[in-house]
Formats: C-alpha cells, structure tokens, sequence
C-alpha cells in the first residue's frame, strides 16, 4: 500500500503531479469546447428554427453527420484535417495572415464541433418548449426580434434547456477523454503514459476512472442547484 | 479527395464494416439481455439489489467508456492471477474484451433506460394487476416489462446508433474495426481525408440501417393501437428523432 | 445574462486562439511523442522529457543557434501534424524511408541501429519463414519494422499492430503476442532490461534491411530549408565531440552506424 502512495504521490517517484496537470488540461479542453459547442449550438438552432432553407439545409446536414458518425472520427477528422481548411478559410477572410492553431486549440476545435451539434438540437428544443403565448405577446407590444429573442424566449428556454445542458456537460467531460488519442497530454495521456512506464495499467486506469466519476457527481450536483435557482417562481408540473 | 485510392481501401474498410457489425450485435445483445436484471434490480425494494444496481449504473455512467476498455484489456492483464486463471483464453482476446466493455456499456445506459419506462407504466395497470393478486414478478413479467420496452423503444432505437459510435473507440485495444481499418491506413499512407471520410460515410449508412430498422420495429408492435385513419398512405412513421444525450 | 457573458467568452476564446500565432516566427518546434520509447525519449514521472534524442535535439538547437521548443502529438497522426504546421520539424526516431520521403524532407541521419526479434525465454522460436508460421508477431503501426513484417512475412504470421511500442510490450508480458519487432536499442534498454522483460530473450540476431530504411532523420515538410540546416548541425556536432559526449551518456558504441 505505501508503494501505491509512493507511485500516485508527489515525490520523486510520484506520479500525482502528472496525473493532477493531465487533470487540469482535461478541464481546460472540456470547459473550452463546451463553450465552443453553446456558441454553435445556438447558431444551429437560429439556423434551423429562423434560417432560410439553404442554413437551414446546413443545420439539419450538420446535425444528421454528429449524429451519426462516432466521435472520435469527427475529432481525428477536425484535429488532422480541419485545421488546414480552418486556416485556408480564415487566410480567404483576413488575407496575409497566418494562424497558427496549436494542439489545444485544435482539441477545443474538435471537440466543441462535436457538442455544437448536440446543443444545437437542445436549445432547438427548448426554444420549440417556449409556449407560444409569450411570443405572441411579445409580438404584439412590437418588440424588436433581438430583444424579443434575448429577453423574452432565451430565458425561459433555458428553463426547458438546463437539464440538457447538464447532460451535455456530462458528455463533453467523458469525450475529452477521447482527445488523448491524438497525444495531448491530458489525463488519460498522462496516465497511459505513467501505467506504460509503471507496468501498472489498471492501477492507474483505476484511479482515472474515479477521477473521472469524482468530476461527474460534482457536476450533476452544481447543475441541479442550477436547475432548482432557474425554476424558481415555476410549479413543478 | 483521391477516389482512385478510395477505391483502393473500399475492401479493407468493408472487412471492418463486418467486424463492426459483429460487435455492435454481440453487444447489443448481451447488453440488452443484462439490461432486464439491471433494470429490476434497480426498482427493486429490496434495498441489497437496489444500491448495486445504483452504484453500477453511477460508475459505468459516470466514466469515459475508452477508459473502461482499457481497464479490461491492458488493466486485468497486469495480473498473473487473472493470466493464469480459467478466463484467461477470453480475455486474451481484444474482441471478446471489446464485446464485454460495450455490453457493460449497454446494460448501464439501457437499464436506466428502461428504469425510466417502467416508473412511467401508468399506474392504473399496475393497480389493476394488484387488484387482481397479481404477485410482483408475475406482474413485472407480464404487464409492466412488454409495456415498459414497448414504450422505450424510440429510445432503444436511439441507443443503438450510441452503441454503434462508442464502437468505434475498440480500435485502440487493436480491433480491426471500420475505425481501426481506416486507422491504419492513416497512418500508413499518410492521408487523413480520404479514410475518414469514407469510414464516416459508412457510419452513416449503419446509422441509418439501424433507425430503419427501429421504426419499422415500432410499427409492428403498435398496429394494435393505430387507428384506422393513421394507416392513410403517406402518413409519416414515428421519427426516432430524440436527442442522444446519454453519450458514452 | 446572455449577452455579456457570451462575448465575454467569445472574446476570451478568440485571444487564446489567435496568441499562439504572435511571435511564433523564430522558435523552431520540435515534435516528438509523449509515448515514452527509451532511452531515446521518454517521460519521467515530474513530466520532464528525457532521453539520448532529447539532448541531441538540445545540442543541434544549440549549434543552429535557434530556440527549441517541444509539442506532443501520437505517433500515428506524427506526418500529417507536420504538415499542418503544428510544429516544424519530427525528431521521434523516425527512419529515412522513400515511403516517407514522398511526403516529407529528411536531414542526414543521426542515428541507425538494427532491429530484432524478442520473444519468451521459455519457447525456442526460429526467425525464418517456417519458424515462424502461425505465430503472432506486435509492432508498432507506421514503423519500418511493421512495413518490414508485412511485406517479408505476410501470410506466414499474425500482424497485431499498436499505436505505441510500450502497448506491445505490454501485450508480449500478458501473453497476446508470441514476438516483437522493433528496434534492437528501444528493446533491450526500453524492454529487456526492466524488471518484466527478465523472461525474456533476443531471438536471432540483429538485422538490417534495405526496406527499414536508412537511420534516423530529422523530418521536415518538403522544400524546407531547415533539413538542410539540422543535416550542418549534426555534421558539425559529429566533427566537434558534442555528439560522442551524448552517445557515450547512453550507449557502449557509437550509435551513428554506418
């Protein structure tokens, strides 16, 4: 047992410190790219809800290939061979300037156009869940549609949303773990690394499955204190 | 995009397609099969079924499915107890470990699932199969499960496509999968479009087979309860269109 | 809520993306894999990179008189980060191979050393065609070794192919695999020498082949100047001793080859 502290501790032979930065890169990636994935997933859902028929062609193909291609082959596609378009595409916008996207950039990248798409069809919902009433009374006292958008229909979709998110956030947590396929350093690189080094496998595989769940159950925990504040004022149906 | 050289790996990627699809059904299977218990258990009152099934569900649910493979294929070879033990010839075997990881897999995310459906079995027949002296097993058989998977079966459908995309991470305990195919024929051909983007054309073919066959499914079992005028040519069939947010 | 917050975070995301780019003109990058492959590279447990490829790139660095900084990317996607510019030159033990040379530049090499067999102490196994049918054989993916094994033993032996070399030696030490190929360096101080690898044993001897290709290079995208100038780096560092210092850090002979 003393060896086990000694390997997953902060000494010379410890490991803990790896696993702890990989820990915090995981973070990093995850909260990024979930942001990432909101920002597009309210462009998706404006695309497909309020768009013209050619965005909202492009709304549905981009949700229908998420939705049916795995994960980790959207991440390998966007990390290898997005970035090259991503830069041709930027370099079209803004001539003469070349980005760099470093290996962070290009997970965040990856990984928030997989949840963009999952979003998209959340928020879709929750907007749809918005009950018409409110628009029409917006409507009818000639609010502008950005305002009715931002301070009629946006709130109390995220009602509806909340719980949605929640899951996503799930989502987006475990499939960060995916990101270590492409050689990011992050919890599960680093672990793969130390259980090779170690000849320890499950040890350490272990001990990132419980960091793993740690992260989860405090999630879930801080989203359904969320929930409870946003649905304040609302009878539970 | 090279079709020359599309055309070149098609047979390679399609050897994958058939390992694919062996997997996915072998796991569906198993998974589903434990599902039931799972399920049970976890609406038992029994509280010694209960916090099992809780706590099952809780961690395979709550860690990342690629972690779970690696625990089973690298992670149970650490030992030597586990190498020289009776299951050793199945778990040397990437593919039976990969059947295993995703049928744990499906049988957490299924059980609750189906934990969910049949909490939402209206009460009135659970009250009336009571009423009727109906002992709990005989009722959970005959009237709660049927309609429980009935209902749940949008969801089942919705599932399987997940389990069709959590495939896909087995290529990194060296199954040969349509993910493990176009691979290594990424890395050893160095081009990345071609093999992803033919191997994620595939996918979307399997999605679709698999959403077909749900729908068609879900018709067969509701005929009894279609009215009539819902069978006017035309008329759309259920969507499977629900939002797939329990990703593994 | 909404709005504030979200172009704060759009704002935020965009000043992360965009500072990597500002000054990135005169650091070299190097890349190499966070897979440990001693004693060439590997990680040790504060995170720190080390290995007889680590100081060789420090000291090529220093004789070019440019920065060096390091990025991490797995082996088999290696080529094609290169080539997106994710960093500038590959110094991760990878062969001057024509397969390769048609995607990538190469400097001269910096080091060649051959490959071998490794197998179990307890079974006898001869390395030619009948010795070795129907045995099961793990390599690395896109190595020489793997290219090697394919073309001179396909159809005679089961390929299990791994995205890094410490998961087939951990499929060998578990029993999946009855031998490994790879480097004859990597697998006797990276395998052989650890507290695992006691069961095991060279089988035959250490070969080279035409289709392993020609030693280690420095890999750079085509029409780069910079192989050019790490192949004057190694030339001076081989004439000046810097390169002996480091090779007798590790090795008991000079493992530039012939």
């Amino acid at each position: 047992m003393e060896d086990l502290a000694a390997l997953l501790g902060f000494g010379e032979k410890g490991w803990g410190g790896q696993l702890l930065a990989g820990a915090l890169v995981t973070v990093e990636i995850a909260v990024a790219s979930y942001l990432v994935g909101l920002l597009l997933g309210l462009l998706g859902a404006w695309a497909k809800l309020a768009g013209a028929r050619p965005l909202r062609a492009l709304g549905n193909a981009y949700t229908t290939i998420i939705r049916g291609v795995p994960d980790i082959l959207i991440i390998l596609l966007v990390y290898y061979g997005g970035t090259g378009a991503l830069r041709a595409l930027i370099g079209l916008v803004v001539p003469g300037v070349t980005v760099e996207i470093d290996a962070f950039a290009a997970a965040v990248a990856s990984l928030g156009f997989v949840s963009g798409a999952y979003a998209t069809e959340v928020f879709r919902g929750a907007i749809l869940a918005v009950p018409p009433g409110q628009i029409e009374a917006a409507k009818s006292l000639a609010l502008p549609p950005r305002v009715m958008f931002f301070r009629v229909v946006l709130p109390q979709a995220m009602r509806f949303a909340l719980p949605a998110l929640g899951n996503l956030w799930v989502v987006v947590l475990k499939d960060s773990a995916l990101i270590s396929v492409v050689g990011i350093r992050d919890l599960l690189g680093s672990a793969a690394t130390a259980a090779a080094t170690t000849r320890m496998p499950f040890t350490f595989y272990a001990v990132v499955a419980l960091i793993f769940l740690l992260m989860t159950i405090v999630s879930v925990g801080l989203f359904q204190l969320a929930e409870r504040a946003y649905g304040r004022g609302y009878r539970r149906s | 995009m090279d079709l020359d050289f599309v055309q070149r790996i098609l047979v390679n990627l399609l050897n994958g397609v058939v390992v694919t699809i062996i997997l996915v059904a072998a796991s569906m299977v198993c998974g589903n099969a434990m599902a039931v218990p799972v399920a049970l258990a976890r609406v038992s009152p029994r509280w010694w079924l209960k916090a099992p099934a809780f706590l099952f569900i809780l961690c395979i649910r709550g860690t990342p499915l690629i972690v779970q493979m690696f625990m089973i294929y690298y992670g149970l070879a650490q030992f030597p107890a586990v190498r020289h033990s009776v299951l050793w010839p199945i778990l040397r075997e990437p593919m039976w470990c990969a059947v295993i990881s995703l049928s744990i897999s499906t049988a957490a995310y299924s059980g609750e699932v189906l934990r969910g459906a049949i909490q939402a079995v209206p009460r009135g027949e659970v009250e009336a199969a009571r009423s009727v002296g109906m002992r709990r097993g005989l009722m959970m058989r005959r009237i709660v499960l049927p309609i429980a998977l009935r209902q749940s079966l949008p969801v089942f459908a919705n599932e399987t496509v997940l389990l069709l995309k959590a495939s896909a991470i087995v290529f990194t305990i060296t199954v040969r999968d349509l993910m493990g195919e176009a691979n290594i024929i990424r890395a050893q051909t160095f081009r990345t479009y071609e093999p992803l983007i033919t191997a994620a054309l595939m996918y979307l073919v399997l999605t679709w087979i698999i959403v077909r066959a749900f729908a068609w499914l879900e018709v067969r079992l509701s005929i009894h309860r279609r009215a009539i005028s819902v069978a006017a040519p035309g008329r759309p069939a259920p969507a499977a269109a629900i939002v797939p947010l329990d990703a593994r | 809520m909404n709005r504030p917050i979200l172009s704060a975070c759009l704002a935020v995301m965009a000043l992360a993306g965009l500072t990597g780019s500002v000054g990135a003109q005169d650091v070299v990058r190097l890349g190499t894999t966070p897979e440990s492959y001693p004693p060439f590279t590997w990680v040790d447990a504060q995170g720190k990179l080390n290995g007889f490829e680590i100081e060789l790139a420090d000291a090529l660095c220093a004789q070019m008189q440019v920065k060096c900084e390091w990025v991490l990317q797995s082996w088999d996607g290696i080529i094609p980060a290169l080539q997106e510019k994710k960093f500038d030159a590959i110094i991760a033990s990878m062969s001057i191979t024509d397969e390769r040379k048609q995607v990538v530049d190469f400097s001269d090499k910096y080091y060649n050393s051959p490959a071998i067999f490794v197998g179990p102490k307890s079974e006898t196994i001869d390395i030619s065609p009948a010795g070795l049918q129907g045995k099961t054989v793990g390599v690395q993916v896109s190595t020489i070794h793997a290219s090697y094994i394919e073309a001179k033993y396909k159809g005679i032996v089961t390929i299990k192919t791994y995205d890094t070399q410490e998961n087939a030696n951990l499929d060998l030490i578990a029993g999946r695999v009855d031998l490994l190929l790879a480097d004859s360096v990597a697998l006797t101080d990276g395998f052989l020498k650890s507290p695992e690898g006691a069961d095991f044993e060279i089988k035959g001897q250490p070969f080279t082949d035409p289709l392993m290709g020609l030693g280690a290079g420095v890999a750079v995208r085509k029409g780069d100047p910079l192989g050019a100038k790490f192949s004057a780096a190694i030339q001076a560092i081989r004439a000046n001793g810097v390169y002996k210092t480091i090779n007798d850090k590790y090795f008991t002979f000079d493992i530039y080859g012939n």
